[in-house]
C-alpha cells in the first residue's frame, strides 16, 4: 500500500511540474504579446507628428484671416462693393476650407470653421459722439467714417483627427486694425499752409503699431476751389509723420488746392474736416473722417402745413459733396458749411427730427445717390453702375416730409459707420413697355413716350394715369399745320429715347436728344434743336416736376409764330378749369362744355393775366400745371406768352403756357438760335372738384352761348396751395448748419 | 520489480527536460516579442517629420514663400532656385529633401491643385538617397500668401549616415 501509494504520488508529481510549466509558458506568451500590441499601437501614435500638423493648420488659418482682412479692405476701398467684397472673402475662406482639408486629408484631419461674435469695443463716447459697441461678426467687420475707425477679422476653427481618436482642438483668432483721430489736437498753420493733427494706430489686444511712416497714411481734403470738372477732394501732401509712444502719431500735411490763392473759406471752416485712410504692415486698411455729420435745421416758407386743412409737405431735397442743398432744381439758401465726405454714397444717412408739444419725433429718412454730370446741370448716364463714393458729380438725393403744424425740422445727414448697412427700401421698377417706359410711383402711372419711331408716335410727352383716367402731359413743341381742316399744334415736338434711374426715393427721366418729330411730314430731323429733358418723379407723391432746355441749332424757320412750353390734356368729361391771374390772388373759374371751342383764347392773354397755375378737372379727378416764377419770366420776356385753354378735335381738354401763342392765319417767324429756352415746372393730379355758378365776370373767361361761366369752386383749393412749394420765394431755407 | 525504478526515474528526467523547454522556448519567444521592433530606425523616421514641419513652418513665419516666390502679385522669374538654395542653407549637410509647391484653388466646389513647382524642388543628386536613407519623413502645411494664393507645401526629408 504504501509503495503503490508513493508511485502514485511520484507520477502526479511530474503531471503537475508539466502542467506548470505549460501556465508559466502561456502566462509568458500573454505578456509577451500584450507588450507587444502595446508596443506597436504607441509607435503607430506616435509616427504621425500630430501637434505639428495642428499647429500648422491653425497658423496658417491665422496668418490666411489676416490677409483675407487685408483683401477686404482695399477691396471695399476701391469699389465701395460691401456685397461684393464680402462675397469675395466667404468664397476665399471655404477655398482656404477646403484646400486645407484636402492638404491635410491623408492624415485624417478635419476642418471646422466657426464664424464668431465677438466685441471689439465697449460703448463709449468720444469727442462728444457716442459710439455703440462694436462687435465683430460675419468673419469681417468695418467701421469705418468716424473719428474712431476699426477693421476686424474674427473666426474660430476646430480641428479633429478621428483616424487617430483625437478630437476637440479649437482655438478663436480676431485680429484688427483701430485708427483714431484725436480731433481736439486738429490744428492749422495758414502761413506755412499746412494742417496738423494727432493719430493713433492700434491692433488687438490694444497693442500699439509703432512701425508706420508716411507712406502708411493718406490724408484727403476738400478743395473749396475745384471747378466742377475737378475732383473736390485732394490727397494732402504729407510734410511729416512723428511717432510719440503708444500708437499716437502727430502728422503735419500739406492741403492741395486748384487756386491756392482763392482758398479763404478752407483756412476758416475747412480744415477741420478731412477724411484719413491708415494702412498697416500686414496691409489691413481702414479710413476715417474727423466729423460724424452734419445737422441741419430747415424752415419751411409755404404755410401749407399751419394752413387749415391738416396739410403735410413733402419735399425732394438734393445735396451735392460740398453740402449745397436744391429743391426743384433750384439752390437751397444756406449758411457755409462743411462738405460730405468722400464716402461710398450708401453710407450717408438722413434723419429727421421734430418736435410736438416737447415731445421729439425722429425718423429715418429714405435716401438715394445719384450720379450727374460733373457741371450737375444734367444726370449721368453711369447712374446703372456700381456703388461708388460720394464725390463732386454725386447728388444725396431724400425725401424731407413736413407734418401737419409743423414749420422747422432738424435734418441730420450722417455717415453710417457700419459697412454692412443695407437700406430695405422699395425702389421704383421702370418697365419698358413696347414705345413707352412706365413708371409707378406708388400713387400714380407715368408713360414715357420712349420712341423716334413715326408708326409708333403718340401725341405726349408722358401721360399719367391714375384711378383708370389718364392725363397727357407735353414738354415743348413749336410751329403749326393744317391738314384737311385740322390742326397740328404743335406740329414739331421734342422727341427720342429716355434713361431712367429708378431709386427708392424718386425716379429721373432725362434725355438729351436733337430728335424732334415733324407730325405733318411724319419723319424725325435732327438738324434743328438740341433739347434737354429731366422728370423727376417722386416716390409716393402726386406730383413730378421737370426741367427743359432747348438750344435752337440754326435759326429754324417755322410756318407759324407758334411755341408751347408745356400742356396737359385731360380726357373727355373733365369740363372744368380754373387759373390763378397774374396778381396771384384772384382765380378764374371756367367750363369746358364743348368740343373745338377756345374758352380763353389769346384776346385774354395779351395782357398775360395768368400766373403760376392751371388746372383741368372733374368732379373726382383732376391735373394741375404749375409754373414758377423763372418760367414765368421767360414767358413775360417774349411779351406773346399766354394760358390757352382749348378743347381737341377729339375731344380732349387741354391748357398749356406758350411762349409765343397761336396765331391764325399763321404768320411765319425765324427763331433767335442764340435764344436759350430754359423752363421748369412741375404737374400733378389730385381730386378734382366742382366749379358752381353763378359766374360774376365774364370778361374772365370766354362765355360761350352753351358754356356756364363759374362764380366758385372746391376744385382750386389744392393746386392753390401747392403750388406754393414751388415758388422760388416760398422755398425752403436751411437756417443753420452744424458739424459734428 | 527493479526494472521499473531506473524507468521510473527516466521519465522524470525526460518530464524535467521537457518542461524546462517548454520554459525556455516560452521565454526566447516572449522575449523576442517584448523587444520593440525597429527602434532604431523609427525613431529617425519621427524626428525627420518634426524636422520637416518645424522647417515648413519657420519659413512660412518668416513670409519666406512670399517674399520669394512672387512679385506684384505674380510668381517672380526664378522663385525655384531661390527657394531651394533657402532651403537647402536650412538643413545639415547629409540631409535631403524635396519640394513641391501647389496652388489650391476650388473649381465648381471641389478643390484642385495646380503644381507651381515645375520640377521637384531638390538638393538630391538621385531619388535612391530617400530610400537608402537612415531615416525618411515629410510634411505638408497650407499657406495662404499676402495676396491670397493658397499653397500647400510638401516636403520630403532624408538623413543619410
Amino acid at each position: 500500500m504504501r509503495r503503490s501509494r508513493l508511485v502514485g504520488s511520484r507520477k502526479k508529481g511530474g503531471q503537475i511540474l508539466l502542467a506548470v510549466a505549460v501556465v508559466i509558458s502561456v502566462l509568458l506568451m500573454s505578456a509577451a504579446v500584450l507588450s507587444y500590441v502595446t508596443s506597436v499601437s504607441y509607435r503607430k501614435f506616435s509616427d504621425q507628428p500630430y501637434p505639428e500638423v495642428i499647429t500648422a493648420i491653425a497658423s496658417d488659418y491665422g496668418n490666411f484671416l489676416v490677409n483675407l482682412l487685408a483683401d477686404f479692405t482695399h477691396t471695399y476701398n476701391s469699389t465701395s462693393d460691401i456685397n461684393g467684397a464680402r462675397q469675395r472673402a466667404n468664397q476665399l475662406h471655404s477655398t482656404w476650407i477646403l484646400a486645407s482639408t484636402s492638404a491635410f486629408a491623408g492624415r485624417g484631419v478635419v476642418i471646422g470653421p466657426e464664424w464668431t461674435s465677438s466685441q471689439i469695443q465697449p460703448p463709449k463716447t468720444l469727442y462728444g459722439y457716442c459710439y455703440p459697441t462694436r462687435l465683430a461678426y460675419n468673419l469681417t467687420k468695418l467701421y469705418w467714417y468716424q473719428p474712431q475707425s476699426i477693421s476686424a477679422v474674427g473666426s474660430s476653427i476646430s480641428i479633429d483627427m478621428p483616424a487617430a481618436g483625437f478630437y476637440g482642438f479649437k482655438t478663436s483668432f480676431l485680429a484688427l486694425l483701430n485708427l483714431t483721430i484725436d480731433v481736439p489736437s486738429i490744428q492749422r498753420d495758414q502761413g506755412h499752409g499746412t494742417v496738423s493733427f494727432r493719430l493713433r494706430v492700434l491692433k488687438e489686444e490694444q497693442k500699439p503699431l509703432f512701425d508706420l511712416t508716411s507712406d502708411n497714411f493718406q490724408v484727403r481734403f476738400f478743395d473749396p476751389t475745384a471747378t466742377p470738372a475737378d475732383p473736390s477732394w485732394r490727397v494732402a501732401g504729407i510734410s511729416s509723420v512723428e511717432y510719440e509712444g503708444q500708437g499716437s502719431y502727430f502728422l503735419t500735411v500739406k492741403p492741395v488746392f486748384k487756386v491756392p490763392s482763392a482758398a479763404v473759406s478752407f483756412w476758416s471752416l475747412h480744415y477741420k474736416y478731412f477724411d484719413v485712410i491708415a494702412v498697416d504692415s500686414r496691409d489691413i486698411l481702414v479710413e476715417a473722417c474727423s466729423y460724424c455729420g452734419l445737422e441741419m435745421q430747415v424752415r419751411d416758407s409755404t404755410g401749407i402745413t399751419t394752413s387749415p386743412g391738416n396739410h403735410c409737405v413733402d419735399y425732394v431735397f438734393e445735396m451735392l459733396s460740398n453740402a449745397t442743398a436744391f429743391w426743384f432744381g433750384r439752390k437751397i439758401q444756406q449758411p457755409a458749411c462743411p462738405p460730405l465726405p468722400p464716402i461710398p454714397g450708401r453710407q450717408l444717412s438722413v434723419q429727421v427730427e421734430w418736435e410736438v408739444g416737447g415731445t421729439p419725433t425722429i425718423e429715418i429718412v429714405v435716401a438715394q445717390v445719384e450720379q450727374w454730370e460733373p457741371t450737375q446741370r444734367f444726370p449721368s448716364a453711369e447712374n446703372e453702375g456700381s456703388p461708388s463714393r460720394f464725390l463732386s458729380q454725386s447728388r444725396l438725393v431724400f425725401d424731407v416730409g413736413y407734418p401737419p403744424g409743423i414749420t422747422d425740422l432738424v435734418l441730420t445727414v450722417s455717415w453710417e459707420p457700419d459697412c454692412d448697412i443695407a437700406r430695405a427700401c422699395d425702389a421704383f421698377t421702370a418697365r419698358e413697355e413696347g414705345p413707352t417706359i412706365t413708371i409707378d410711383n406708388g400713387h400714380f402711372s407715368a408713360s414715357l413716350l420712349n420712341t423716334t419711331s413715326p408708326s409708333e408716335w403718340q401725341n405726349y410727352t408722358m401721360s399719367v394715369t391714375e384711378n383708370g383716367s389718364t392725363f397727357e402731359y407735353s414738354l415743348g413743341g413749336y410751329d403749326s399745320a393744317s391738314v384737311n381742316g385740322s390742326l397740328l399744334l404743335p406740329r414739331k415736338v421734342p422727341c427720342g429715347t429716355w434713361t431712367v434711374i429708378a431709386g427708392p426715393v424718386r425716379a429721373l427721366a432725362f434725355r438729351r436728344s436733337s430728335a424732334v418729330m415733324d407730325r405733318l411730314s411724319m419723319t424725325v430731323t435732327t438738324s434743328e434743336a438740341l433739347h434737354e429733358t429731366v422728370i423727376a418723379i417722386p416716390m409716393g407723391e402726386d406730383y413730378f416736376y421737370w426741367q427743359m432746355n432747348l438750344t435752337w441749332k440754326i435759326a429754324v424757320q417755322l410756318s407759324n409764330k407758334f411755341l408751347r412750353i408745356y400742356s396737359v390734356a385731360t380726357p373727355n368729361g373733365t369740363d372744368f378749369g380754373s387759373l390763378l391771374k397774374s396778381d396771384r390772388v384772384t382765380i378764374v373759374n371756367g367750363t369746358f362744355a364743348g368740343a373745338a371751342m377756345e374758352h380763353r383764347d389769346r384776346r385774354y392773354n395779351l395782357g398775360q393775366d395768368f400766373s403760376n397755375w392751371a388746372a383741368i378737372y372733374s368732379n373726382s379727378l383732376g391735373a394741375a400745371l404749375i409754373a414758377p416764377g423763372s418760367t414765368l419770366s421767360e414767358l413775360g420776356a417774349s411779351g406773346e406768352a399766354q394760358l390757352w385753354a382749348w378743347t381737341s378735335s377729339v375731344a380732349q381738354r387741354v391748357f398749356e403756357y406758350d411762349l409765343y401763342y397761336f396765331r391764325t392765319p399763321p404768320i411765319p417767324f425765324t427763331v433767335d438760335p442764340n435764344h436759350r429756352i430754359v423752363t421748369r415746372g412741375a404737374g400733378f393730379v389730385y381730386g378734382g372738384g366742382l366749379a358752381q355758378s353763378p359766374y360774376q365776370n365774364d370778361q374772365e373767361w370766354r362765355i360761350y352761348p352753351v358754356a356756364p361761366a363759374m362764380h366758385s369752386s372746391s376744385g382750386i383749393s389744392t393746386p392753390n396751395t401747392y403750388q406754393r412749394m414751388f415758388l422760388e420765394e416760398r422755398a425752403p431755407a436751411i437756417l443753420s448748419i452744424q458739424p459734428f | 520489480m527493479r526494472r521499473r525504478g531506473p524507468r521510473r526515474g527516466q521519465t522524470r528526467v525526460i518530464e524535467a527536460l521537457l518542461s524546462s523547454v517548454v520554459v525556455v522556448v516560452a521565454m526566447g519567444i516572449a522575449s523576442g516579442l517584448i523587444r520593440a521592433p525597429s527602434s532604431f530606425s523609427q525613431r529617425r523616421t519621427d524626428d525627420a517629420s518634426r524636422f520637416a514641419y518645424s522647417l515648413l513652418t519657420r519659413l512660412a513665419e518668416a513670409d519666406t514663400f512670399d517674399k520669394v516666390m512672387f512679385e506684384g502679385g505674380n510668381l517672380s522669374a526664378g522663385w525655384e532656385d531661390q527657394l531651394k538654395v533657402i532651403v537647402g542653407s536650412m538643413l545639415p549637410s547629409n540631409a535631403f529633401f524635396n519640394m513641391t509647391i501647389g496652388n489650391c484653388t476650388v473649381v465648381g466646389g471641389a478643390p484642385q491643385e495646380s503644381l507651381l513647382t515645375s520640377r521637384g524642388l531638390s538638393n538630391a543628386m538621385t531619388p535612391e538617397v530617400f530610400q537608402t536613407a537612415l531615416g525618411v519623413g515629410s510634411a505638408d502645411i497650407v499657406y495662404t500668401t499676402k495676396t491670397l494664393w493658397i499653397l500647400r507645401i510638401h516636403i520630403d526629408l532624408a538623413y543619410g549616415d
